[in-house]
């Protein structure tokens, strides 16, 4: 049993789980934080990583993602406001709940349904992704060019308003990283003559520079609407309010069971990201409700669906990061990135390389689970009156310095500052201009293998393209990323046509 | 004003520099004739290809939208925030890494906290001075103490972090 020997490797020693502790806790303040998004407050902590071992390194990036997943629903249960944007979900019962007296209630079933999720999601994760590796470890170039063109068709069409903008947001993380020496022959691309980019354009500033940096410049925009000083509503005297009675834990298990569901097999998707299994979830719990007129005003089922939903996307996220070496999320794709700053090898060889570390990892699931389950449970209200006292005017000048030192805690050189502050621009840009920053991340990391797929493939055979007519399995996802784009055009069109016609009828 | 057609074509216009800029040293990259398969200008080549096919079509949509909705690519007071905060926040960026190469981590560090403070709002002796000293005194301990990161070099000014932590480190066996 992995996961028994995953419990030993976790722990053989004080720093993995001093790490799961800490990244537990900095998860729930950076989740429950409006603005410091998950990705973000990892991005800002990766270079810490640098002076750890890969076990607690992973740990920790893994920690943080899964417990902020959580987190971000306590500031939309008690404020209003989604600490993250999955939370908006929840947000939609579990304010009216709070007007009414009943956060405790609110904040505990957000705590059951997360758990819920998260461990049915962890336990797929556990028990499935191995057997999937084994099918994966049997694929060669040509499947893997399929793999690799399907998650960009996904990740370019699916994340975003725009199927062209997605696109040419996958495209430029692809173009970016053909920066440096090719993989191939080791001739040298794009480096501009800077020395600098000869291996390629470092991971680390691209995500603190997109992830970080881009959001103070987004938020100083509008800095007249950054909250601060926010005010909680009273607490109702009746303990009934304040806990989940059994009679309504059964009444949401189904709820959670199907919600779990959605996000499970969402967040085995590439780049979708929880906030579509949030919603989806949440529409499926109203649509089938016998009540779905208490939806948005203060249902229990509508705080269950969004929760359970959107934590059962963290474990089956990593699915297709470790057998196919494809990051499910932004957080996949930064863990993606720890682990190439620490030699791990991505993709279903992992398993047989570093069997006890990745258990080890997913043992720490499993406890930060249970830390941010006790921790949420019993202060998830502490935790919002914190936040509530923090000058939000505040926090995102400290965010500029602190991406500056962790930028410059990578190879102590000014080059890596400068990168950062450009890729800052470039991400308020694509923000902005609704490009996908998600799928310019992931492809950014994807792209040398991609291309390295798609070469090799190219070697195997003289007929060139012919080679994949002869392989049925990348057939299969070349036809599943074709599906994908073609269905989500038509989805457009419609929506664009349903538009004009409800103009027409206004007019 | 159709606002989202005006971001499609500035985004398109994006797109085309992007693709100008790469193109114009792709035909740089070495290729070996004896290569099999694909060289590595090849796979480039492609994706600059396909940038162009899809910012064409993200352009050509866009002018159409447009030239319906008259042409009107400016709304009044649309500038005012870019210019007042986040020009200077991104010129911020800029000199705080100019600074930082001159005069070390302490000062450029306090300078910079103290102005994106004020960017973002902030004002009092308290926000504006106390917080940034206490600040970068926190961090320089953290970062260049506890984590043991080299200072940055300054040109003009240098002092040495090292005669402070390097002694501290070893005896807390760090």
């Amino acid at each position: 049993m992995g996961i028994i020997t995953g419990f030993q490797t976790l722990f053989s020693g004080w720093e993995p789980v001093l790490f799961a502790i800490l990244g537990t806790a900095i998860g729930l303040f950076a989740g429950a934080t409006p603005g410091l998004s998950a990705s973000a407050a990892i991005a800002l902590l990766i270079p810490a990583t640098y002076y750890m071992d890969a076990l607690p390194a992973l740990v920790f990036i893994y920690t943080i993602s899964k417990a902020a997943s959580f987190g971000g629903s306590i500031p939309a249960i008690l404020f209003n406001t989604p600490g993250t944007p999955q939370a908006s979900a929840t947000q939609l019962d579990g304010f009216p709940l709070t007007q009414q007296g009943k956060q405790g209630k609110a904040l505990r079933m957000a705590v059951i349904a997360s758990a819920f999720g998260d461990t049915c999601s962890e336990l797929l994760l556990i028990f499935g992704a191995a057997y999937i590796a084994l099918y994966a470890a049997q694929m060669g170039p040509a499947e893997y060019t399929a793999v690799y063109f399907c998650a960009f068709i996904i990740l370019g069409s699916v994340i975003g308003d725009s199927v062209i903008k997605g696109l040419l947001s996958t495209l430029l993380g692809i173009l970016l990283a053909l920066v440096g020496f090719d993989p191939i022959t080791a001739e040298e691309r794009y480096t501009f003559n800077f020395d600098y980019l000869v291996d390629g354009v470092a991971l680390v500033p691209v995500l603190l520079g997109v992830f970080v940096l881009s959001e103070v410049f987004v938020r100083v925009i509008d800095r007249g609407s950054l909250v601060g000083d926010q005010a909680i509503a009273p607490k109702s005297d009746n303990p009934e309010d304040n806990r989940v009675s059994y009679a309504e834990f059964k009444q949401c298990l189904p709820v959670m069971a199907r919600s779990t569901g959605y996000g499970t097999i969402i967040g085995m998707l590439p780049g979708i990201g929880a906030a579509v299994a949030c919603f989806v979830a949440y529409a499926e719990a109203r649509r089938t409700s016998k009540h779905p007129e208490r939806f948005g005003h203060g249902a229990l089922e509508g705080v269950a669906a969004a929760e359970s939903a959107n934590n059962a996307t963290s474990g089956a996220n990593l699915i297709p990061l470790l057998t196919l070496g494809i990051p499910g999320s932004t957080a996949a794709a930064l863990l993606a990135g720890v682990m190439l700053i620490h030699g791990i090898t991505i993709g279903p060889s992992v398993f047989v390389e570093s069997h006890d570390m990745i258990y080890g990892l997913f043992a720490s699931g499993l406890f930060c689970i249970a830390t941010y389950s006790l921790l949420g449970y019993f202060g998830s209200g502490v935790i919002g009156r914190v936040i509530a006292l923090i000058p939000a005017q505040m926090i995102y000048p400290l965010i500029f310095v602190i991406a500056y030192v962790a930028a410059y805690a990578l190879r102590q050189a000014f080059f890596d500052l400068a990168l950062m502050t450009v890729f800052g621009v470039v991400g308020y840009l694509m923000k902005r201009f609704d490009f996908s920053v998600p799928a310019f991340v992931i492809a950014f990391i994807l792209g040398s293998g991609a291309e390295t797929s798609l070469r090799q493939t190219m070697m195997l055979d003289d007929g060139g393209a012919m080679i994949f007519l002869q392989r049925p399995v990348a057939l299969l996802f070349f036809a599943f990323g074709l599906l994908t784009i073609v269905l989500r055009v038509r989805q457009n069109m419609r929506r664009e046509k349903a538009k004009a016609k409800a103009k027409q009828i206004s007019q | 004003m159709d606002r989202a057609a005006r971001n499609d074509a500035i985004a398109a216009l994006m797109m085309f520099a992007v693709v100008a800029v790469f193109g114009s040293v792709t035909s740089q990259i070495f290729v070996d004739p004896r290569d099999p398969g694909f060289g590595a200008r090849d796979f480039p080549v492609m994706v600059l290809v396909m940038m162009t096919a899809l910012a064409l079509g993200l352009g050509g949509l866009a002018l159409v939208r447009l030239a319906r909705s008259g042409w009107r690519l400016y709304e009044a007071g649309e500038a005012g925030p870019v210019l007042l905060y986040l020009l200077p926040m991104l010129l911020l960026g800029f000199v705080y890494v100019w600074l930082l190469e001159l005069f070390q981590y302490v000062l450029p560090t306090f300078c910079a906290l103290a102005g994106s403070l004020a960017i973002f709002g902030n004002r009092g002796a308290f926000r504006l001075i106390a917080v940034p000293l206490i600040v970068t005194a926190l961090f320089y301990i953290l970062f260049f103490g506890v984590f043991g990161l080299n200072e940055p070099e300054g040109v003009v000014l240098s002092y040495e972090s090292g005669s402070v932590f390097r002694p501290l480190r070893t005896m807390l066996g760090l």
